[in-house]
This record gives C-alpha cells, sequence and structure tokens, in this order.
C-alpha cells in the first residue's frame, strides 16, 4: 500500500499549472454590475425583453380590383417576448395583432449547444419561419423593402413559409461560414383538399400539411472588405389536394448576397433569389420559376434607397409578373424608419401597372433577431 | 488564442496586454457607426473560433448578441470565462434617473456608452479584459500582468501630457455632434455646451442648429469637434456664423491614420486643444 500512498501524494502535490494572482485593481473600478446588491426595484431584471413594433402601410395602385388601393391601413402590430430560460436555452415568441386577430407567428425554443460529440449542433422547436432562403426567416419589419419580391409571394409564401416544427442547424468548423439547416415541419391543421370545380391556390407552396427543409449556405469576406454569401435550399412536402390528386411539392432556391460597408454606415447590399416550384402528381408534372435581383444603398445613418427587378412565373396561374421597383428608406431612430416603394411592371391581366406604397414603422422595447 | 471585439477601440486595448500571443479582431471596422453594424455569417465564424469576445456593452453594441447566438461557441457565452462585458468596472455616467422613451431619443437606459475616451477608464477596460487572460490562458498570465502594468504605466505617464495640454482650456464649452464626450470631458474638466442633434440619435434640424448658434455666440462658445464620421456640413455653418474653429477628431483607432490607442487619444486631445484655441 505504500506505492499507493506514495502515488497519491504524487498526484496531489504534482506541480499544477498555476493561477497568476491579478493585480489590485485600478482607481477608477467601480464595482462590477453583476455584483450590486439586489434590492426590490431590481425584480425588473427578472422581466424579459418586451418590446412592440408596429406598421402602416398605404397603397395607391392602378389595379382597381385591390381592395386596398387608395388606403393607408394599420398592417400589424407585432408583441415580442424574449428571454434565455435556461443557460444556452432562449425563447422567443412573436404575437402578431392585425385584422382583427392575434396569432402567435413565431414561438420557439433555441438549444444553442446540443453538447453531441463537441459538435456546434443547435437546436430549434416550436412554430418557426423555415430556413428557406436568405429572406424567409425575416421579419417584414427586417425587410428592405415594403411589398416582398414577386417570385417569394408566388412561390413560397405571402409572407413568409411558416410551420411547426423542429430544425436542426450544424456550423460546420471551417475557417469560413457554413451551415446547413434542416428542419421538418407541419400545419396545426392540414389545408382541406379543393374541388376540381373551385379555385385553386393562388399564391405561396401550396404544402397541405408537413414539409421537410434543407438549406446549405455560406459566407465569406473578399478582400478588403466585401462579404459573399451563397445559399442552396430545397423543401419538400405533400400538396394541396386538388381535383382529386395529391401532388409532391418539391421547392428549390439559390441564393447570393454580397455587402459591402464603408465610413459611418454606409453599406451596398447586393442580393438575388431564384426559385423553382415543381408538383408531380396524377401523370402530370407543373413547373414555375422566378428570380428577383436587388441592389439597397444606405448612404450614411439615415438614408438608404434601392432598386429591385422582379421576375416570376406562378405555379397557380399562367404568364409571369416582370417589374421595376425604386425603394427609398427614411431611418427616423434606430427602430423607427419611414418608406416608400414605387414598382412598375407588367403582370397577367394588367400591362403597365403602377403601385405606390408606403410605409412607417416604429418600436419600442429591445427587441432582437437572428442575423440580418 | 483568438480575441474577438465589436470595437477597434477595445481591440487597441486587448492588443496593448496580449502582444504577440493572440490575434485580436475587431467586427466594426475603424469609422463605421457602431450603433448600425451588419451582424453577417463570415462574423459568425470569427465568433466561433474565439477564445475571448470582448464587447463594450451598454447597449451600444446589441447587434452582437445575434452573432453570439449564432456562434454557439460555448467559451464565449455569457458568464463564460472569455466573456467581457467591458464596461462592468467602468463608472457609468449620465445614467437615466426618470423615464426614457422614444421621445428622449436613443438613450442608453444603463448609461452613456462611450466611455473608452476616457484614458482612465481604458486602464479599466484593461483590468477586466486582464481578469479573462488570466482564466482563459493560465501559462501566459505573467506576461499579460507585465503588459498591463505597462499599459497602465504609460497612461499614467501621458495622461500628464494630455492633461496640461487641455489645463488652459478648463471649464470652456464646446459643441459636438452627438453625445459622446461626456467621459473625455470629465477627465479633462471641459464642459459640453451643446450637440449637433437635438437628441441623442436625431439628426440636426435647421431650427435647432439655429438656436445652437445663437447660444453659442450669447455664451462665446466657439469650439466645435467632431468625430470624423459625421458630415461636417452643420459645423462648417456653426463655424461660419457663431465664428467657431471645427477640428474633426478620429472616432475610431484606426481613423486619420491613428494605430494604437496612444495615437488616438493624442490626436483627440490635439484635435479638442485646437478647436478651443
Amino acid at each position: 500500500m505504500k506505492w499507493l500512498t506514495a502515488f497519491a501524494v504524487a498526484l496531489l502535490t504534482a506541480p499544477v499549472l498555476a493561477q497568476v494572482a491579478p493585480p489590485p485593481p485600478p482607481d477608477a473600478v467601480a464595482a462590477p454590475t453583476g455584483t450590486q446588491t439586489a434590492n426590490n426595484t431590481n425584480r425588473y431584471l427578472l422581466l424579459p425583453d418586451i418590446s412592440f413594433i408596429s406598421m402602416v402601410k398605404g397603397l395607391f395602385s392602378s389595379d382597381k380590383t385591390n381592395p386596398d388601393r387608395n388606403k393607408f391601413l394599420f398592417d400589424s402590430g407585432e408583441l415580442a417576448v424574449q428571454s434565455f430560460v435556461y443557460p444556452g436555452i432562449k425563447q422567443d415568441a412573436f404575437i402578431v395583432f392585425g385584422n382583427g386577430e392575434a396569432v402567435v407567428e413565431e414561438g420557439y425554443l433555441t438549444v444553442q449547444d446540443l453538447h453531441v460529440a463537441h459538435l456546434p449542433l443547435s437546436a430549434t422547436v416550436g412554430r418557426r419561419k423555415a430556413p428557406f432562403g436568405r429572406v424567409n426567416q425575416l421579419h417584414p419589419h427586417s425587410w428592405a423593402y415594403i411589398e416582398p419580391p414577386t417570385v417569394l409571394k408566388n412561390l413560397l409564401a405571402d409572407e413568409s413559409l411558416t410551420g411547426d416544427g423542429a430544425y436542426l442547424s450544424y456550423l460546420f468548423p471551417a475557417t469560413f461560414f457554413l451551415q446547413l439547416d434542416a428542419g421538418y415541419f407541419g400545419q396545426p391543421t392540414p389545408t382541406a383538399d379543393i374541388p376540381a370545380d373551385s379555385q385553386g391556390p393562388t399564391s405561396g407552396a401550396g404544402f397541405r400539411d408537413t414539409f421537410s427543409t434543407l438549406r446549405l449556405w455560406a459566407s465569406s469576406k473578399l478582400g478588403s472588405g466585401g462579404d459573399l454569401e451563397l445559399g442552396t435550399s430545397e423543401a419538400r412536402g405533400k400538396g394541396i389536394g386538388y381535383g382529386g390528386f395529391s401532388p409532391q411539392n418539391t421547392l428549390d432556391g439559390l441564393d447570393l448576397t454580397y455587402r459591402t460597408t464603408a465610413k459611418d454606415s454606409q453599406r451596398v447590399l447586393v442580393r438575388s433569389e431564384w426559385l423553382s416550384h415543381t408538383q408531380k402528381g396524377g401523370g402530370t408534372t407543373r413547373k414555375a420559376d422566378g428570380y428577383y435581383v436587388s441592389v439597397d444603398k444606405r448612404q450614411g445613418p439615415l438614408h438608404s434607397i434601392g432598386l429591385r427587378y422582379d421576375d416570376s412565373g406562378s405555379p397557380w396561374a399562367l404568364g409571369r409578373e416582370k417589374s421595376f421597383s425604386l425603394i427609398q428608406t427614411h431611418q427616423l431612430t434606430e427602430q423607427t424608419y419611414l418608406r416608400l416603394q414605387a414598382t412598375h411592371g407588367d403582370r397577367p391581366g394588367q400591362k403597365g401597372f403602377n403601385e405606390l406604397r408606403l410605409q412607417w414603422v416604429w418600436g419600442v422595447g429591445p427587441h432582437t433577431h437572428s442575423l440580418e | 488564442m483568438e480575441i474577438i471585439t465589436t470595437t477597434p477601440e477595445l481591440a487597441a486595448i486587448a492588443r496593448e496586454l496580449v502582444g504577440n500571443l493572440a490575434t485580436v479582431t475587431s467586427l466594426a471596422k475603424p469609422e463605421a457607426n457602431y450603433h448600425q453594424i451588419d451582424a453577417k455569417p463570415s462574423d459568425v465564424v470569427r465568433v466561433a473560433r474565439a477564445d475571448v469576445f470582448i464587447r463594450c456593452g451598454l447597449d451600444l453594441d446589441m447587434w452582437a448578441d445575434a452573432l453570439l447566438g449564432s456562434a454557439r461557441n460555448p467559451k464565449v457565452q455569457r458568464g463564460a470565462a472569455g466573456y467581457v462585458d467591458a464596461s462592468a468596472r467602468v463608472r457609468k455616467l449620465e445614467v437615466p434617473t426618470g423615464g426614457i422613451n422614444g421621445a428622449s431619443g436613443d438613450v442608453h437606459p444603463a448609461g452613456n456608452p462611450h466611455y473608452w475616451f476616457d484614458p482612465k477608464d481604458a486602464v479599466v477596460v484593461a483590468y477586466e479584459i486582464l481578469l479573462a487572460l488570466l482564466a482563459v490562458d493560465k501559462a501566459h498570465g505573467a506576461t499579460y500582468n507585465a503588459n498591463y502594468k505597462r499599459f497602465s504605466d504609460e497612461i499614467t505617464a501621458r495622461l500628464v501630457g494630455w492633461t496640461k495640454t487641455l489645463a488652459p482650456f478648463k471649464g470652456h464649452g464646446f459643441v459636438a455632434y452627438h453625445d459622446e464626450w461626456i467621459y473625455f470631458a470629465t477627465r479633462f474638466g471641459l464642459t459640453p455646451f451643446g450637440f449637433l442633434e437635438p437628441k441623442p440619435g436625431i439628426p440636426p434640424s435647421g431650427g435647432h442648429v439655429t438656436d445652437l448658434i445663437q447660444r453659442m455666440r450669447a455664451s462665446k462658445v466657439r469650439a466645435v469637434v467632431m468625430g470624423s464620421i459625421y458630415s461636417t456640413k452643420y459645423a462648417d455653418l456653426i463655424a461660419k456664423e457663431a465664428g467657431g474653429k471645427v477640428a474633426v477628431v478620429p472616432y475610431s483607432v484606426g481613423g486619420m491614420g491613428t494605430r494604437s490607442y496612444f495615437d488616438y487619444i493624442d490626436a483627440i486631445v490635439t484635435g479638442f486643444a485646437k478647436a478651443l484655441s
């Protein structure tokens, strides 16, 4: 046993990496924020981040069939409640008020690190805008436009492709940004089949219930300042039953973003997305595709100007819509801005249409989202 | 070892402590407006690889939260040894005591976040960084301690010269674009007289600038100091109408040819002296 005792003593007295003591703190040091004495007024520290963002929109259009024409309407108010609920686990809830109802637009829990074999793997569970394409997960107040690109409305969703489910996000341990997102989502109530003599969906991907998504995106710095992002996405699921058969819908996407920044808040953002929608079923295959290209120049903290070209078909109608938009944004504060979007183009049944949209967004309270 | 900071000033202070023992990178480029930084995927990779993450805090760099969340690097998450809120031990100024809301402008609820302009606070920041370095990289603890002492001593020595340069202007008023000089002014006994922004983050208006010119004339305040990212359009107008002097000073370490924290404060002190003389 002597050797065992000697071994234990040797272990305990082995030179460990000694902790070097810090010097005394400098004169101006105040008590660290975290050690200040708690009292009753500190109960507010338990509150989550609560914010409310409102949006008013106006539309002036040559389309006399549009019921929102020549009106300013309260579009929506977004109440956000965000907080960590456990170390490394965050909850986000976004309740949207509009059109006389309140809906949970998103409500999800994100586990930032699943601790699976030291892999940088995170999981999100709940109702979430699906990780498809570059802008689908952005909220309308974070968009660089008022009216979404036609291809996104026609092939993806009016606002964004959202579902109840989960997705995993894997950040590759590479020298550049490379991330894979894989998700599986469903709807609380599957969309009912549509009889053959009724009008089918008019926009969106047209998933009946569940769908899966896969997105791979990469980003790297180019030279002295620009950032290039490339992404590819796919979504698959059963389509809305129509005329007695249930098609299989597949949505593919490619996206490209280039961004460069300069002095103050100056930034140029070039972005393009291409989407393709395929419906297979009943012995037929229907395809539609489209794209947009946009350039947005932020000239300083207050102004940005953008130009966008849209060209898109639709899975639900014949013909293509092509348009140019000029977008001007005036930032009043960090959370308040005014935007104007003027669009001219051709769409099936409306040659040379003109639209002028106005938007006023304002917000209060701390509000955070994932990457722009 | 890799150190990521949110601003170039924090990077400059961190470099003084680590020397060649680590690479230090700022997410915000010099001369970028720190209130409006895009959190980009390429930055996620940097934060994912970081051993130490240093942020300004006081709600100036809230955009860093999106990066920390996306990077999912346990070494630098809030509460980890490699996470540094550089403001933690700084004595905060202009902490709002009443209610604040949108009518107050972009007021930071925990206090004015531009503390790095006070060289003494740079030492406080360096101390906060030192504690993280000692916890993360024990092997080089003695070097970090020595570098910290050298930095602190050099600040003390240079402060004598900076104070001497600005001593003739003690109590003098100056006008700036944004309310970002309170820590600097408090250290050197200067008086912020007014700002081109009517409220923090609210752009100047003609009426406000006219009123400011009249008040400057009445109080014989002539110095206008502008951070290098701001347009000098209104400052030049003020200089003309109120007989003032405009000095442009670097907004960031790396701006206007500055390379270190010492260069930066040198240039700012020189700029203030020029405007106030």
